[in-house]
């Protein structure tokens, strides 16, 4: 009884020095692991991350403090504004110089940096699961699934996050929530994430409003979502979704993700498609509808952007092809421009 | 297969391969992938939107691919188009006998454009010879007047053939076609079992061909038609040269007409010269239009007896034996007449005895006409041969030789004046009209009139146009006559020409030809008891008007032609002289010579050249025969291989028709023409198509 409760205050020290480590100086690295210990982050592709910066948009409520800016404002070096004192402010949050040259009471705002919650919202559904070994009889040089594919990009975004001494979430769904994990800033929280994605199977149908409009619920604290999906589903049912988000204030990431081989149909004569999500088939010559096919998937692709242009949602596209070190690091170059 | 046969036809194997693109369509069709596709959305839309078109470009690339596939199977096949060709019916194991008969007529000899149609002839009969399979048995037939054979029959050895083609030439004479071919029939008779043709290689000059028998060529035996001729033949020739009268007495004027002929195209300026070996050569210029013949007379008067050698020349053109014309001129200083009568040679009143007194009237031989008077049943060709003229009157029944002898005596040449004047002149009519190729009497004797019935008939119509009459329109002599006894007449419609007519409508004179000969019927007797006309003072100048119409109008002599027989009489006044005879290039000559007493007939059975055959006695020249061209070989004319195939009438697989002595053609026509480079091209078209459609489908 005594050596756990020693135990448990060992780790809860052990956890106050951590915040107060991250509070300085961020996550510490990931330890080296062994490869076969986490299939979507191995160390080697580590590497080429290490100085990627996952850059807040907009304010953020975080309750550490960090490089983010946080809509809380506070005691932080940074002088905001001006607003009348209440009764219950500090009273050294009083500016007595204002106080002198007004007669009035002020208090100073200052903006306060703190910890940005990213939470990943991953398609799980069974459209993600094209390619890999599935279609390898098929489509021999298909690669990955898209499903494989966000897991790796989940993965990358996540360890970026926490690297960065900020907090990753993640949320499975197909048509409902099928896993979610708060965001969490530690190792331990990272290793869980990595989990929760190895143990990922794509389900069924698709149906990312539902999960989306399922998923706010979860979210307690205002941030950032990013959205790991092929969107094969009603544009405006997701956009309607997306706009609970806008409202409380996220900040959206949209990856919209296709396969290679779902982009450009494979060079097959005769093909008969199945829908793998309802089950329906088609018979037909992917040499004869690919012109077509493809100008209707980039038409849906350009609605599907024009949507999140018009939102002010960052859209990013990608195809399994895509090296998604690639992806992330184009991704953050980009905020960090803006 | 519509006359289509193929070289390689193991290829037909080939078609298996056309099961490719259809198998390879209708499994890629039906062994579909599955695929497990994330969204059939857009592919259904695709589809929608594409599936048909590409259904039917689908189908459409199929159907050239498949094309493609058959049009180079059908290359390989090597197909030959054998229709119109010798190799529609000819197989490979069957035999073939081919028999060349080559036209050696006059007018092969055509040198307008600097190489003639024999010489072509030649290299298309060479031609034919190396292109015949080396099993086929082959002959070539000369087709002159006389064919001649190569070889005895149709032999697989070609050496002799083509060593003996290379010593022909053209001949003066005018083809027999019809012996040709039926010595070509002769020689096909003995082979059996094999495929029969018939070659060709003429000029197909339209004179000597549209006469041709083909009727009597089996549809059996292909036929092939060679065509060498000029292109555009401008030829001139004397197609008749003539004198008139034909045998004129010494010092009598004559005049020999030459007739000139323009086949050319353009109207020509033509010198055409008149030498009697006189050394005084006559010349006149003609001016003849295309197509049309022009006459140029020329005055003569001999005054000398005997055999006058006559030549006419025009200006020398692309073929120059027919430039020339020989003319003989037989210049007598009285001329024999045969009265042929049964009547007996004492007879009171007997028309024969006033025809003789007319005919000689002081009876002393000074006159022109010298009479002489035989039984009807001793004329023959000897006499007719010495004949000027021949009058029968009181003829008995004619013996069948007699008629015989009178009407080759008619298609010879000769003159008659018939006085038919006894009731047995009707059958002797009969006989004359009803043998083979008799006379068209103009017109048939009816009811006889005899003197018993106590009337006379007067001449009351007179054809006063005619040259016999002409002398009588001035008096009413003719008018003045009575006739006792004649034959009342039923006209002939259309035959011979009526010159005298009685008051009752009967012919009393008439005129008919047969051959070159001339018939002038009188249909009254000379003779006391038929009519008073021996009686008038017209009977003398009538008679001799008579007879020397006849000699206008026919009597003309025959006009010999090259390749075939000519004759002539001859009296011979040394019968101890050795005689011969002699062609025109002076060599000596085969004739045959029958003699009758001082005269007799020669016949020379070959006369290759045109010129004057000479008869000797000794070193004397005792007669000569002018030996022409044929005038009919001088318009070159040709027909069209559309007109020979009418004129053949016969089926489209025996008959073929081809110009010139081209070996292409010539191997075209016994091969077939080869497609397989049309399929070939197709392929390649359809491929170019293929492969533009696909990439501008991808596209």
């Amino acid at each position: 009884m005594l050596t756990s409760r020693l135990t448990n205050i060992r780790a809860r020290i052990e956890e106050g020095r951590a915040a107060l480590r991250r509070r300085t100086t961020g996550p510490p690295p990931l330890p080296e692991r062994s490869p076969k210990s986490f299939k979507y982050l191995k160390p080697a592709e580590l590497r080429g991350m290490k100085n990627l910066l996952f850059a807040a948009r907009t304010i953020v409520e975080g309750y550490y403090a960090g490089r983010h800016r946080s809509r809380f404002k506070g005691s932080a070096p940074e002088f905001v504004d001006y607003r009348q004192y209440y009764p219950g402010d500090e009273l050294r949050s009083i500016d007595w110089k204002a106080y002198a040259r007004t007669d009035r009471h002020f208090v100073k705002l200052f903006e306060k940096e703190t910890d940005l919650s990213a939470t990943i919202l991953l398609d799980a559904s069974a459209s993600m699961a094209f390619g890999g070994e599935v279609n390898r009889p098929a489509l021999p040089d298909c690669g990955l699934t898209k499903l494989e594919y966000g897991c790796y990009l989940s993965a990358a975004l996540a360890y970026v996050l926490i690297k960065q001494g900020d907090k990753a979430g993640l949320v499975l769904f197909d048509q409902q929530i099928r896993r979610y994990l708060p965001p969490g800033g530690t190792i331990r929280h990272l290793y869980n994430l990595l989990g929760a994605l190895e143990l990922c199977q794509p389900g069924g149908h698709t149906s990312t409003a539902t999960a989306l409009r399922k998923a706010i619920g979860l979210l307690k604290q205002r941030g950032v979502i990013i959205i790991v999906s092929d969107f094969l589903d009603d544009p405006d049912a997701i956009f309607n979704a997306l706009r609970q988000y806008t409202h409380r204030g996220f900040e959206i990431a949209v990856f919209h993700l296709l396969h290679a081989q779902e982009v450009t149909l494979p060079d097959l004569h005769n093909a008969n498609f199945i829908d793998s999500e309802t089950g329906a088939e088609i018979t037909c010559q992917p040499k004869d509808v690919a012109a077509s096919y493809g100008a209707l998937l980039e038409g849906f692709r350009q609605d599907i952007e024009a949507r999140c242009r018009a939102r002010n949602i960052a859209y990013t596209f990608m195809t399994t092809e895509t090296p998604y070190q690639t992806v992330l690091g184009r991704f953050l170059a980009s905020r960090g421009r803006e | 297969m519509g006359g289509i046969t193929f070289v390689n036809p193991i290829m037909f194997l080939g078609l298996l391969a056309v099961t490719i693109p259809i198998a390879i369509h209708l499994l890629t069709r039906r062994t579909p992938v599955l695929i497990t596709f994330p969204s059939l959305r857009f592919l259904q839309q695709a589809q929608a939107n594409q599936s048909r078109l590409f259904r039917v470009r689908h189908y459409l690339l199929l159907l050239i691919r498949t094309l493609i596939v058959l049009l180079l199977i059908a290359a390989f096949l090597r197909p030959v188009l054998t229709r119109g060709t010798l190799a529609a019916t000819t197989t490979p194991e069957s035999g073939t006998a081919a028999i060349i008969i080559l036209d050696t007529s006059l007018s092969m000899g055509y040198a307008g454009s600097g190489i003639t149609p024999f010489a072509r002839a030649l290299a298309a009969a060479e031609n034919t010879l190396n292109h015949l399979g080396a099993q086929a048995h082959a002959n070539i037939i000369y087709a002159g007047a006389v064919p001649r054979a190569g070889a005895d029959k149709p032999q697989p050895g070609r050496a002799p053939l083509r060593a003996d083609l290379a010593q022909q030439q053209y001949g003066a004479a005018r083809a027999d076609m019809d012996a040709a071919i039926a010595m070509a029939l002769e020689q096909f008779d003995a082979l059996e079992g094999q495929h029969l043709e018939l070659h060709f290689i003429s000029d197909f000059q339209r004179s000597n061909w549209a006469s041709v028998n083909f009727a009597v060529i089996p549809e059996t035996v292909k036929t092939v038609f060679v065509s060498v001729a000029d292109g555009s033949p401008d030829n001139r020739a004397i197609t008749a040269l003539t004198l008139r009268p034909a045998n004129p007495a010494l010092g009598e004027r004559a005049e020999v007409t030459c007739s000139v002929a323009n086949y050319g195209p353009q109207a020509q300026q033509v010198p055409v010269t008149l030498d009697l070996g006189d050394g005084l050569p006559q010349e006149q210029m003609l001016s003849i239009e295309p197509g049309m013949t022009a006459t140029a007379g020329f005055p003569v008067q001999f005054t000398r007896s005997g055999i006058h050698e006559a030549v006419a020349t025009l200006g020398s053109d692309g073929l120059r034996e027919d430039d020339t014309r020989y003319l003989t001129c037989r210049v007598s200083e009285r001329f024999p007449v045969v009265i042929l009568t049964d009547a007996p040679a004492v007879a009171r009143g007997a028309g024969h005895r006033f025809v003789a007194a007319a005919l000689d009237p002081f009876g002393d031989g000074s006159a022109v006409f010298v009479p002489e008077r035989i039984a009807s049943d001793d004329f023959d060709r000897f006499v007719a041969d010495r004949a000027h003229a021949v009058i029968l009157t009181e003829a008995g029944p004619l013996g069948k030789a007699t008629v015989q002898a009178l009407l080759d005596y008619l298609r010879d040449g000769g003159s008659i004046l018939y006085f038919v004047d006894s009731p047995a002149d009707r059958n002797n009519l009969a006989l004359l009209s009803g043998a083979e190729d008799g006379v068209q009497m103009p017109f048939t004797p009816g009811g006889y009139i005899s003197a018993e019935s106590g009337g006379y008939a007067t001449l009351t119509s007179a054809n006063y146009e005619e040259p016999l009459l002409r002398k009588f329109r001035d008096t009413s002599a003719l008018a003045d006559l009575h006739f006792f006894s004649y034959f009342e007449t039923r006209r002939e419609e259309a035959q011979g020409q009526v010159l005298l007519k009685y008051d009752n409508g009967s012919i009393a004179l008439a005129r008919t030809t047969l051959g070159l000969g001339s018939l002038l019927l009188a249909n009254f007797s000379p003779g006391l008891e038929g009519s008073d006309i021996q009686k008038s003072t017209v009977f003398v100048p009538l008679v001799h008007e008579m007879i020397k119409a006849l000699g206008l109008t026919g009597g003309a002599g025959r006009d010999f032609v090259a390749g075939y027989p000519c004759s002539t009489s001859v009296t011979l006044d040394q019968p101890d002289a050795q005689v011969r005879f002699t062609a025109p290039s002076g060599e000596r000559v085969n004739a045959v010579l029958d003699m009758n007493g001082p005269t007799g007939s020669v016949i020379i059975g070959s006369t290759d050249a045109t010129g004057f055959y000479r008869i000797f006695s000794g070193e004397k020249p005792v007669g000569a025969i002018a030996v022409n061209t044929d005038a009919r070989e001088s318009n070159l004319e040709t027909l069209s291989p559309e007109q020979l195939e009418s004129m053949t009438q016969r089926s489209r697989e025996n008959f073929y028709a081809r110009t010139g002595a081209d070996a292409g053609e010539l191997r075209t026509l016994r091969e077939g023409v080869p497609l397989w480079h049309f399929f070939l091209a197709g392929a390649l078209s359809f491929l170019a198509v293929e492969q533009g459609l696909a990439f501008l489908w991808r596209r």
